[in-house]
């Protein structure tokens, strides 16, 4: 558009000067002109229609079978409407967390030369001041926002951001035109904005680049969040531009928290403990064809006891837990089908690509003690007066901290081992939803792929028909290492990677590489051995049995491709870890007692038995 | 007009915040009895004991009510305990609850009858003279039954509790008192009333904010009506109350 406006004015200027007899010629050319523009014009916005408006939604900490198209017994309807229309996918990765996966995501490539090569909070001593580890956005990579804005699209984003809190690391300064962001990692959902790091003690907000100075007090993060997309969207849509809007949910990360209306629509329904619900959850996986018969599923984790071990009284405290989690997702199903309204209504959503998926895999940390430290510390001190309250009835509220904890995380992760934090499956698979025009295979499961965050931004690139640079804005930007979706979306593939692709992780100095259906990974101990370990995803997605010994080339052969990574990406693994001491600082392992609880009077049964009886 | 500054509203705020303790007394309700109408777990039992000591003193005739007249010099001294016990249980699948009160001790009264109105003196009480009396012993023993009509699930268990989050009740609680306490026929002041009295309540609670320590708030109404029987000997005369409600 402006290419044409000044080609007018340049005419217009040797009008000026043409003489009496000219004018019938240059009157004449002008109109030629302005019907050439004029008809340029319409070509060039056919063409804008036909570029696809992007909408990629992000949900924080949610759980690889929460969503009833995933198997979770959450009421999902908006989102699994959504599965029936596009495509699910079961081997999508995200990073074990939220900012690291993000880099990845708008930019296209690897954590570790995008800046977050470890979460910019929790960098080990001999990273800080490393390149790729600036716990920022960094400067080496474009985003996706900006490469599309600059060709023709309104960029938008509302949610958390998390990477960057200089003026020139926010949103605004990254290619989108207009954000309602909150900054840093999660906080209180509602206009309290309490943060969970007493150095920022309130979660900053901006708007279009600008500081929030005040949350409405009806302010719900998912709420507002959903609102201010409309409102972009609304506000923006008169120039017949497409967009591409991110939103970026901050639930149902930590604190657990959701209005008052919706605190009790799960009552009572986790009362029967982790064990149950996670048995019927594999069941239905198993139903919808998300997990295949007859692999291992992994076990839970040696320090959580069996549910039915706990007093009812226990069970239904922990279980309200869950309650408030399962409030929470459904309330972000609510709305996002209100997006999707707004999209429907006025003509947009048949022209819309949506991408759903979770930043990383469920919250099974505690992350007040991981973030805010032992008592004494400021950090504690901060937390406990603004998280302060943790009645039964209060969890879920204004002012409460409730984190549903590793028993719980499993359940989410089912069926993978670990959550959050690990590069377990359980830490780093995702539940994918991809719909929208050109997506061939309406309510099918892609079983066959392995697919990876840092492919959403050649992806949308590639169906907006647009070519990742080698320099941006004057300074020379690294190339994408993720790969377009487009020929597996248009059905002319079945598989975005081929047997010799690999994907490498590394976080906290656990690390894993997996090519094909094979996988090495390297905990820290109790969670691994301190060693390489290897696994056969095909069979043993739950990480169960380690086949170092049985096929010790595959394993060699895997860990030469950890070493290409780390030479590849500029790996700087931490001396500093926040798992090194878990250890020492971890339970004990629970007993594993069949005749506990004791069953007076009636033939004790098995643990195992005993859950398959209740879980139909 | 003047102006107040920020910090001028600030301090006046403080001196606001600092004087409402200081000039404020702790609120309590009155004649609500034991509020034996909140509810705990079924089996649960509750025992308490109280002792009170009073001793109270007029020194003029000042009252809010002219209908009631105290008694100047009056000098009342009273030595009470109250003996208390509710067990939580479930009637007719309905959280209910059985309370019984004894209380007891001695209570002494002096007032002097040649100040006083002879229109205000007690019965059998002759003007110019001083008026002593005392009674120690049990008072009339009662029992109430307590039953929930409305917006209380029954508690049997922990777990039933826990998730009891109540908005509005509505109860029907029954008492009776029995005439087994002390009673002197020729005196004023006795610990028992010597005639079967009853009270027919209809407590009503609504809960708002959340049900949790620390955040509880309640509304509570209790109407209610007290019935008494005939006291057919006092001072030799029969005593009769019609029906008394209360609110």
């Amino acid at each position: 558009m402006q290419r044409h406006k000044m080609h007018s004015c340049s005419v217009v200027t040797r009008h000026t000067f043409a003489n009496k007899a000219g004018n019938v010629v240059m009157s004449l050319c002008l109109l030629i002109i302005s019907g050439a523009l004029l008809l340029s014009t319409n070509i060039s916005n056919a063409q804008q229609r036909e570029r696809p408006n992007f909408l990629v939604i992000v949900a924080d900490d949610m759980g690889y079978s929460d969503l009833g198209s995933y198997g979770g017994e959450i009421k999902t309807p908006v989102l699994d409407d959504l599965a029936q229309q596009g495509m699910r996918f079961t081997d999508f990765y995200v990073s074990p967390t939220c900012s690291v996966t993000r880099s990845m995501l708008l930019s296209g490539t690897d954590n570790h030369v995008a800046g977050l090569g470890n979460m910019g909070e929790l960098l080990a001593p001999n990273q800080v001041g490393q390149p790729g580890y600036e716990g920022v956005l960094n400067k080496r990579v474009a985003t996706v926002a900006s490469l599309l804005r600059d060709s023709g699209y309104h960029t938008y984003m509302t949610g958390k951001w998390h990477l960057g809190l200089q003026p020139d690391q926010i949103p605004h300064a990254r290619g989108f035109e207009r954000d309602f962001s909150l900054l840093v990692g999660g906080g209180d959902h509602f206009d309290d904005g309490w943060n969970v790091e007493w150095q920022i003690p309130k979660g900053p907000y901006t708007e279009d680049g600008r500081p929030v100075e005040k949350l409405p007090k009806d302010f719900y993060s998912t709420k507002n969040y959903t609102d201010k997309t409309i409102q972009f969207i609304e506000e923006g849509r008169g120039d017949g531009k497409p967009f591409f809007a991110y939103m970026a949910f901050t639930a149902p990360h930590g604190p657990l928290q959701v209005p008052d209306d919706w605190l009790r629509r799960y009552k009572n329904q986790y009362d029967e403990g982790w064990d149950v619900i996670r048995t019927r959850r594999l069941s239905r996986m198993q139903e919808l064809g998300i997990l295949e018969e007859g692999v291992s599923t992994a076990e839970r984790v040696f320090f959580l006891p069996r549910a039915s071990m706990l007093a009812p009284g226990a069970r239904i405290a922990l279980g309200r837990k869950m309650e408030i989690y399962a409030s929470m997702v459904e309330y972000m199903d609510d709305q996002i089908g209100r997006v999707f309204d707004y999209l429907k209504e006025i003509g947009e959503y048949d022209n819309t690509v949506v991408i759903f998926f979770s930043d990383n895999g469920a919250e099974g940390n505690d992350l007040v003690g991981m973030i805010a430290g032992q008592a004494g510390s400021m950090g504690y001190l901060h937390a406990a007066a603004n998280f302060a309250e943790s009645g039964h009835n209060y969890i879920g509220r204004k002012g409460s901290f409730a984190e549903y904890g590793p028993a719980w995380a499993q359940v989410s992760m089912a069926p993978f081992r670990l959550w959050k934090g690990f590069v377990t499956e359980g830490g780093t698979r995702s539940p994918l939803i991809v719909s929208g025009p050109g997506v061939q295979g309406a309510g099918g499961i892609n079983t066959n792929d392995f697919l990876h965050v840092m492919d959403i931004t050649p992806t949308l690139l590639d169906l907006a028909g647009v070519e990742h640079p080698a320099t941006f804005q004057g300074r020379d930007i690294l190339p994408m290492q993720g790969k377009s979706w487009s020929p597996v979306l248009s059905g002319e593939v079945q598989s975005t990677r081929g047997p010799d692709d690999w994907l490498g992780f590394e976080l906290f100095g656990n690390r894993a590489i997996r090519q094909g259906d094979w996988k090495i990974s390297w905990h820290f101990q109790p969670f691994g051995t301190w060693d390489w370990q290897l696994f056969n995803l095909d069979a043993d997605p739950g990480e169960q049995y380690d086949l170092s010994e049985k096929f010790p080339e595959k394993r060699t052969e895997l860990i030469a491709l950890w070493d290409e990574y780390v030479e590849m990406n500029g790996v700087i693994l931490g001396n500093r870890s926040p798992y090194e001491g878990a250890q020492k600082a971890l339970p004990a392992a629970v007993k594993e007692d069949d005749s506990y609880p004791p069953v007076r009077g009636l033939e004790q049964v098995p643990h195992k038995k005993l859950i398959e009886l209740l879980s139909q | 007009m003047k102006n107040f500054n920020c910090p001028t509203r600030f301090l006046a705020l403080v001196a606001f915040v600092i004087a409402v303790p200081l000039i404020s007394g702790p609120v309590i309700a009155q004649d609500d009895g034991a509020r034996t109408y909140w509810k705990g777990r079924a089996g649960t039992n509750v025992m308490s004991v109280q002792y009170l000591n009073m001793n109270l003193q007029a020194s003029d005739t000042l009252q809010f009510d002219p209908s009631h007249y105290i008694y100047p010099s009056a000098d009342a001294e009273a030595d009470i305990f109250i003996l208390s016990w509710a067990r939580h249980m479930t009637l007719f699948d309905r959280p209910s609850i059985l309370s019984a009160n004894l209380m007891g001790g001695s209570v002494d009264v002096k007032f002097d009858t040649t100040i006083t109105p002879p229109e205000f003196l007690p019965p059998g009480v002759v003007p110019g003279t001083s008026f002593s009396q005392s009674a120690s012993g049990y008072a009339d023993p009662s029992v109430q039954l307590d039953i929930n009509l409305f917006g209380t699930p029954p508690i049997n268990a922990i777990f039933d509790y826990l998730n009891y989050e109540p908005t509005w009740t509505l109860d029907a609680a029954f008492m009776l008192g029995v005439p087994l306490g002390q009673y002197d026929n020729d005196k004023v002041v006795n610990l028992g009333l010597n005639r079967f009295y009853g009270r027919i309540a209809f407590p009503f609670k609504y809960h708002f904010r959340v049900f949790t320590p620390g955040y509880m708030s309640s509304i509570e109404l209790v109407p209610s009506v007290w019935l008494f029987a005939e006291n057919d000997d006092f001072l030799g005369q029969k005593l009769q109350n019609d029906p008394m409600w209360q609110i």
